[in-house]
């Protein structure tokens, strides 16, 4: 039986690339399917070109060629980010780290009625300290794929860490918003959203990224290929 | 798929069955295994395959490994074990509903449906 050379399996995973499959895994996957079925028309006709195989079998995926499943397998992946994203940030609420986040509540509830200054602080703080993370980790994701020239889906979920808007937008609106600082149960209310947002940088800036590669060996088995190549 | 509108609600229940019977496969595998079982009346394209299998992968129905073959990465699916459980329920309710189609279509069959 005819098969694929070296340099035919590279050109598919190229052609995958032209239409729009950024990602590795995906091209490992549609690639081998165009080879599978370039192989079997072999087998009817030896004499059939690589390239007219080829165009014969990409047909098959339709007009849209790959994007629908690009675009399936996004949303997909994206929902399996959420739920890592959500079981991380559960385990705050579980015993013990529970006692942890409600002294935080209390300690940000006391410093907040010291002064309203203290409140701009927090805030100031944590878009700060969430900007230098993130043009961090963005720098070292880039680098990373510079050097191995293959991309994930849900490695670049994880270090999109769930968009600047959610992490900067969201408190400087509370700070636009809240000209001074409440008393009684909306300062708990407040002390309490501080607390979930500190919580949630943490988790999408922190926790999320230095466990990106066991996620990433766990949902693409793939990934060890790379690793290891 | 061959008649979309009539199949297309079915297609993970195919999917499911097939990885049931044969262990593990790969996508370009399972539509060669369809269109064989069916002599070619049932085709499953590749655009409604692929998100069809990631997404029973998502949901942990399947389990996925990845070998090398030839000069490529081949990927297989197989059922988890909540795939395997929800693999007899999917039969079960396709079944049942072939059955009532079939009260529907030939009531000479099976007397006493009511609507």
């Amino acid at each position: 039986m005819k098969k694929l050379t070296e340099e035919q399996a590279g050109h598919l995973m190229e052609f995958t690339r032209r239409h729009y499959v950024e990602y590795y895994d995906l091209q490992c996957e549609l690639a081998d399917h165009l080879a599978n079925g370039i192989e079997a028309a072999w087998q009817d006709n030896p004499k059939l070109s690589f390239e007219a195989a080829l165009q014969k079998e990409f047909k098959k995926f339709g007009i849209f060629g790959f994007s629908d499943i690009v675009e399936k397998r996004t949303v997909a992946l994206q929902k399996k980010y959420y739920r890592l994203l959500w079981g991380y940030f559960k385990n705050f609420f579980r015993l013990p780290v529970v006692a942890g986040t409600v002294s935080a509540i209390i300690a940000v509830r006391l410093l907040l009625q010291l002064s309203h200054w203290i409140f701009g602080a927090l805030i100031f703080s944590m878009i700060v300290i969430g900007i230098v993370r993130l043009y961090r980790l963005r720098k070292n994701y880039k680098d990373k794929l510079k050097r191995t020239g293959q991309k994930w889906l849900l490695e670049d979920t994880i270090y999109a860490c769930g968009g600047v808007s959610v992490l900067l937008n969201v408190p400087l609106q509370l700070y636009i918003n809240i000209k001074t600082v409440p008393s009684g149960s909306m300062l708990w209310l407040l002390s309490a959203i501080l607390v979930l947002i500190a919580i949630y940088d943490y988790v999408v800036l922190w926790v999320l990224p230095s466990r990106s590669e066991g996620h990433l060996e766990e949902a693409y088995p793939e990934y060890k290929f790379q690793v290891t190549k | 798929m061959k008649n979309s509108s009539l199949y297309k609600g079915s297609l993970t229940t195919i999917i499911m069955k097939l990885l049931e019977e044969n262990g593990r496969m790969y996508g370009y595998e399972i539509t060669q295994k369809v269109k064989q079982i069916t002599a070619g009346e049932l085709t499953i394209t590749e655009g409604a395959l692929y998100p069809a299998l990631h997404k029973l992968e998502s949901e942990g129905l399947l389990d996925v490994e990845v070998e090398r073959v030839d000069n490529r990465l081949r990927k297989y699916y197989k059922l988890t074990e909540s795939g395997e459980k929800e693999t007899v329920n999917k039969m079960a309710e396709l079944e049942e509903f072939i059955r009532n189609m079939q009260s529907i279509l030939s009531p000479d069959v099976k007397p006493g449906l009511q609507l």
